[in-house]
């Protein structure tokens, strides 16, 4: 019997993006980032952070980013291709003061 | 009945090339490693000729060509004077070839004779039996000289040396070998190749290549450059496996909860960098590489 193309591809792993947060850091720093290390973004007053749906490298879908004291969660707010392109966050990269332990 | 046709007559004038497919190439590091072995010669060879050179003149070694024996003996001046060898331990077939009008200069400034055009019809005058034995001499220093080279830079050790009348008479060569030529002249405005070392191409085997010293080819500028290359990097805030029936129902206003933000990493393009804890608070996100995240994010 031949399974049905549904049946081959099974379950399918998907990953949330926060879209927004799309920065640049030198190579050494991306290679170099260690504990106690924080990477801080702060958005402007009127944006939300907003998050993609990818299986496979395709975003199938786009949400945003809400939080409460206890839990991150991601709403769901656009089923289909992706609308909102990347945008560069505005981030500040703290290091670690390393001779503290 | 002889008939000649313009078809004929034009493929008369056109002089027929047979190309080879097949034509053997000397890789690049080898190249150099000949050619540094070659121009060594060239400047030994300058030494042992001194007493006998014009002054200012010096061995200048002009470069390497791959040939067919038979072509190269076709070209070469019918006066020229070879030492034939074979390159131990490959034992292929090799030669020395010196051309006569620059031994016979050789000889004249050795015996102290003013040289003469050599003759009316521009044929060399012939080496007397004192001067065939100079003219040994020579070979022999040059001959000496190229193999000490040889010997020091494992290109063959030369043996089974003996010296012929005509390139035609070595009997390690036949006529549809390849051969690879190291050419020497005297510079610019001299005479053409004057010496040729010749050798069956499969010698060449023996250099050892130098191996790319991948350190220098790192250095430390370049290096320097690129760690400073700007990344991009995406956060990601979690995944986990669905089902297709699942996936295509998801509407708009559906929440799906992320671990608690410890699901997370940094990627860079598809490379997965450091695992991570978000925080977030109104509009300022907080992202810190987690406990015993040195290693990149496996599986």
């Amino acid at each position: 019997m031949i399974p049905s193309k549904a049946e081959i591809l099974g379950r399918v792993r998907v990953a949330v993006s926060a879209s927004p947060l799309y920065f640049e850091v030198p190579a050494r720093l991306a290679a170099r980032l260690d504990r106690g290390d924080a990477i801080e973004v702060e958005l402007p007053s009127d944006a939300k952070f907003m998050v993609r749906f990818m299986a496979g490298g395709i975003t199938f879908a786009e949400g945003e980013l809400c939080a409460d004291s206890e839990r991150l969660a991601a709403r769901i707010t656009h089923v289909g291709p992706a609308r909102f392109g990347k945008e560069q966050g505005k981030c500040r990269i703290t290091r670690k003061a390393r001779n503290s332990r | 009945m002889n008939v000649e046709t313009n078809h004929g007559r034009a493929a008369a004038v056109v002089a027929e090339r047979v190309y080879d497919l097949c034509h053997p190439v000397i890789r690049r590091a080898r190249q150099r490693v000949l050619e540094e072995i070659h121009r060594t010669a060239a400047a030994r060879w300058s030494e042992v000729l001194s007493d006998t050179l014009p002054e200012g003149r010096a061995v200048i070694f002009e470069g390497i060509g791959i040939d067919t024996f038979k072509r190269f003996t076709e070209l070469a001046p019918e006066d020229a004077r070879v030492t034939n060898f074979e390159l131990e331990p490959t034992g292929a077939g090799a030669f020395l070839a010196i051309d006569g009008a620059l031994l016979r200069a050789l000889v004249d400034a050795r015996i102290g004779v003013v040289s003469v055009s050599d003759s009316h019809d521009g044929q060399l005058r012939p080496f007397t039996r004192l001067e065939s034995v100079i003219v040994r001499e020579l070979q022999a220093a040059l001959m000496e000289s190229l193999g000490e080279i040889y010997r020091a830079r494992r290109f063959g050790a030369p043996a089974s040396t003996h010296h012929g009348e005509r390139l035609s008479d070595n009997l390690l060569l036949s006529p549809d070998d390849r051969i690879v030529l190291f050419r020497f002249g005297f510079g610019p405005g001299a005479p053409g190749h004057v010496i040729t070392v010749g050798a069956k191409v499969e010698s060449v085997d023996t250099i050892e290549e130098p191996s790319p010293d991948r350190r220098a080819r790192a250095s430390a500028t370049v290096t320097k450059h690129a760690a400073a290359l700007p990344v991009g990097i995406d956060l990601v805030l979690g995944s986990w496996d669905v089902a297709l029936a699942d996936l295509a129902a998801l509407k708009p206003g559906d929440l799906i909860v992320l671990p608690e933000g410890e699901d997370a990493w940094l990627a860079s393009g598809t490379v997965e960098l450091r695992r991570v804890r978000v925080t977030l608070s109104g509009r300022r996100m907080v992202i810190a590489p987690m406990e015993g995240s040195g290693d990149p994010v496996q599986g």
